[in-house]
């Protein structure tokens, strides 16, 4: 048994999403996946555990993905740690403030496992 | 894995895009209701916005193009309305409204396995892109109007948000920085708290999550909120635990940012009690994700059938139990018959658990009612208005899936041809627009709706001729017909079909395909009317079909069994009670006349010979809505609890028999269907039979 497997954080709001994502990451990725649903379930995990990659959706209700993307910079433990953006397409304007206030690359829905694979890995450096 | 490829993954997406389509009909209805008052709820623009953005992600992942290219287009019109950059009209509304009904078909066909053929769709897409076209582009001049926000808040908001931060100002509402600090573990609650108390004041513009968080087991958090309350106004409804601070526009010379709100005194932890603070989070996570879970209704139908197998070893045990005491085994017997009671409760829990899963709100039939009505009432160019209440009943599902259709036509029946147009209702001195009502609710083991229309009433002598006319019934049996008769007749075949077929209820279904339906359910449909006044149609249906309580009898040497939801009493009679009246049996029941029904000529059946002499006879007295009446029987054999199947294909359907079941020791008995019998006393049945 590998001693760790990377942990990642996947926050999305869509359960088939979070669901495909979940699956492509634990079974072709190799990770331990937690997910939540909301960007309020992230907040409430981020100061007690520790991600080595957090994924989160931008679109979701009440605290949106740039929030987390602040949130996550701006915190102790995760301030370097690998942020993925997904979103779909059109809303331009706002993934391009993802990347401004630190989130290190965006896949724009939908989008195939191995895609997101490769770039769960090229993030954790695996 | 469950990829996207995988039939289980495809289920996951169906029912996903189904709620959300639910999800954004209902987004739908508000903003028209909305749009009539003139003022609407911008988060309920977002919230059909965001529907339609999920859906496009969604559809992607598994490769629907048609509803990707759906939704893509919606998504690009409802960004712009919800930007400002498009006004939200009527006419929008209703290519919004057909956009559902186009998704659904998607959905269906895709279920199906086939793609979905309806060529139609290229045209509707050009409709919606050249309402897309009309969108307002260019920044939005006059950027803060004289608020200086920090940078640091204004990075952090979408697009979305920031548009609402400029309409609030736009709107001069005051803005509100509330400051509130909530336990990690209780979040979810406190928020809860926060925002029922915040939403009254006005618009949530943005939450930002305070990065800087003062112990390890809080968490800040700032809400932006933009009000017509005043500032003692805001801290008198938020409570003292929350500071309250507002944004101040600049006046002249430049304002300094606002404060931020006071942070509550906390003691800094220090770095090594941080390093301790175990990993146990992702628990908590898992719980929340499986907080509810999708079930295909079958598979509840297979443990519903466990169940009653369940009740069958247990009517088994009894038997056991009785030889037991027979053979004076008494300690025993005891023993065993502690344990049954055990076994019993773990049972009717076992039941009551199941039943209650199966139970979903009428609503969901409901929403897709009001989409059709506007429609409908579109069409055929009549201002009718939806009242609905009780949506929040609950049914089983199967009952509510199945109901869709004749609620459907009952409704379209009142569009079409109860309430009038409205240069007709002027004259008549009524409001221009209709009104259609449905009223749901529960009574007892029942759910009774009611759809009652303010139209124009049904027309008896119209209805008379029209079922002379159709040869079912002759003159003079129509002279004897009272009110409730005549009006049952929209119930036989070929009275409610329209000669023409017309765009609304031109199916060439009439009301008799309804009342078959509703039968279906174990239900009863009833009509009442007033001429000029309206017309009310009452369906009452069972609460589950599942599984039913039920009354075993004994009548004419043969056992039965039934509903014991609608039995209201039984009684013994002496033959010297019974009396007739218009060659009817009835008994005097407390005052009332009460109709009786007897099986065997219902079902001309030779009394068995073992049947007791009459003399000494049960009667069963049936309420169903406000109908009672009263079942001759020869024995009350007892209850069970039993789950009745259909009588299939070879058998056909008998009229008074709803199914049949088994008791215990392989006995099977028919059941009968009591909405059917309650007919049959009340006089229906003989014309209908006629």
């Amino acid at each position: 048994m590998s001693v760790s497997r990377p942990h990642v954080l996947v926050v999305e709001d869509s359960p088939t999403m979070r669901g495909f994502v979940t699956a492509a990451l634990e079974s072709d990725g190799g990770c331990e996946v937690t997910q939540v649903k909301s960007g309020f379930e992230a907040l409430r995990l981020l100061p007690r555990a520790r991600y080595d990659l957090i994924i989160t959706d931008i679109n979701m209700p009440d605290i949106n993905g740039l929030e987390l993307v602040k949130f996550v910079r701006g915190s102790e433990h995760h301030g370097q740690t690998p942020l993925l953006v997904i979103s779909s397409d059109g809303r331009d304007a706002d993934r391009a403030r993802a990347m401004k206030l630190g989130a290190n690359e965006y896949l724009i829905k939908p989008f195939a496992a191995d895609k997101l694979v490769a770039s769960a890995r090229r993030l954790l450096g695996t | 894995m469950s990829g996207p490829d995988t039939p289980r993954a495809l289920d996951d997406f169906l029912s996903e895009a189904q709620e959300i389509i639910e999800g954004f009909n209902r987004s739908l209805l508000r903003l028209d209701e909305d749009l009539r008052g003139n003022r609407f709820d911008p988060e309920v623009l977002n919230e059909a916005f965001r529907a339609m953005h999920s859906l496009k992600g969604l559809a992607g992942l598994f490769g629907v193009a048609r509803m990707v290219t759906l939704s893509h287009h919606l998504e690009s019109v409802l960004d712009a309305l919800r930007l400002g950059r498009l006004d939200l009209d009527s006419a929008t509304l209703d290519l919004l409204f057909e956009a559902v009904e186009r998704a659904t078909r998607i959905v269906q066909a895709t279920a199906q396995g086939g793609a979905s053929d309806d060529a139609s769709l290229d045209p509707f897409i050009a409709r919606v892109e050249a309402l897309g076209a009309r969108e307002r582009r260019g920044a939005e001049s006059d950027p803060w109007g004289g608020y200086r926000f920090e940078e640091s808040m204004l990075a952090v908001l979408t697009e979305y948000e920031e548009h609402r931060l400029r309409e609030n100002v736009r709107l001069g509402r005051s803005l509100y920085r509330l400051h509130a600090v909530f336990d990690l573990l209780s979040i979810d609650r406190g928020l809860d708290e926060l925002k029922a108390r915040v939403r009254p004041l006005g618009e949530v513009i943005t939450y930002l999550p305070s990065t800087e968080s003062a112990s390890e087991n809080q968490i800040e958090l700032d809400v932006v909120l933009g009000s017509e309350r005043g500032l003692d106004e805001v801290r008198a409804a938020v409570g003292d635990q929350v500071g309250v601070t507002r944004f101040e526009r600049a006046t002249g010379a430049p304002a300094a940012d606002p404060a931020p709100a006071p942070r509550p005194a906390a003691p800094q932890p220090s770095p090594a009690v941080r390093a301790e603070v175990p990993e146990e989070a992702p628990e908590t996570t898992l719980r929340s994700v499986a907080q509810s879970v999708r079930v295909d209704i079958r598979k509840l139908d297979n443990l519903m059938n466990v169940v009653g197998e369940l009740t069958l070893v247990r009517a088994g045990l009894s038997g056991v139990l009785e030889r037991l005491r027979l053979g004076r085994q008494v300690e025993l017997a005891r023993a065993l018959q502690q344990e049954m009671r055990a076994l019993e409760r773990r049972i009717d829990e076992l039941q009551a658990g199941i039943l209650e899963v199966r139970m979903v709100p009428l609503g969901q039939v409901f929403d897709k009612l009001s989409r059709v009505v506007r429609r409908i009432s579109r069409d055929a160019k009549k201002d009718i208005r939806l009242h609905i209440s009780g949506a929040d009943t609950e049914l089983d599902k199967l009952i509510v899936e199945e109901l869709s259709d004749p609620l459907m036509h009952v409704i379209r029946n009142c569009i079409d041809h109860g309430i009038e147009p409205p240069e007709v209702r002027q004259r008549l001195g009524k409001p221009k627009s209709g009104t259609i009502a449905i009223v749901a609710g529960q009574r007892g083991k029942h759910v009774v709706i009611d759809i009652e229309d303010d139209g124009a009433g049904l027309d008896e002598q119209r209805l008379v001729d029209k079922a002379i006319q159709r040869g079912s019934l002759d003159a003079g049996q129509a002279r004897e017909l009272s009110r409730r008769e005549v009006f049952n007749l929209i119930f036989l075949p070929g009275v409610s079909t329209k000669e023409v077929a017309d765009q609304v209820s031109g199916r060439g279904v009439g009301m008799d395909v309804v009342k078959t339906n509703i039968a279906r359910l174990s239900g009863m449909i009833e009509v009442d009317s007033t001429r000029g006044r309206g017309t009310k149609m009452t369906i009452t249906l069972p609460i589950t079909l599942a599984i039913i309580q039920a009354l075993v009898i004994r009548a004419a040497g043969r056992t039965y069994a039934m509903s014991l939801n609608s039995v209201l009493e039984s009684l013994r009679v002496d033959a010297g009670e019974l009396f007739t009246i218009e060659r009817r049996e009835a008994l005097s029941l407390r005052g009332q006349t009460l109709p009786l029904v007897r099986l065997e000529r219902l079902f001309e059946l030779e009394r068995g010979r073992d049947a007791p002499p009459p003399g000494r006879q049960f009667v069963v007295v049936i309420g169903l809505a406000q109908h009672r009446v009263g079942l001759l029987v020869d024995e009350l054999v007892g209850q069970e609890d039993i789950v009745v199947k259909p009588l299939g294909r070879a058998l056909g359907a008998i009229p008074g028999i709803a199914g049949a079941t088994s008791l215990g020791g392989d006995q099977v008995v028919l059941v009968l269907d009591v909405p059917a019998l309650v007919e049959e006393a009340l006089g229906v049945g003989q014309v209908e039979a006629a």
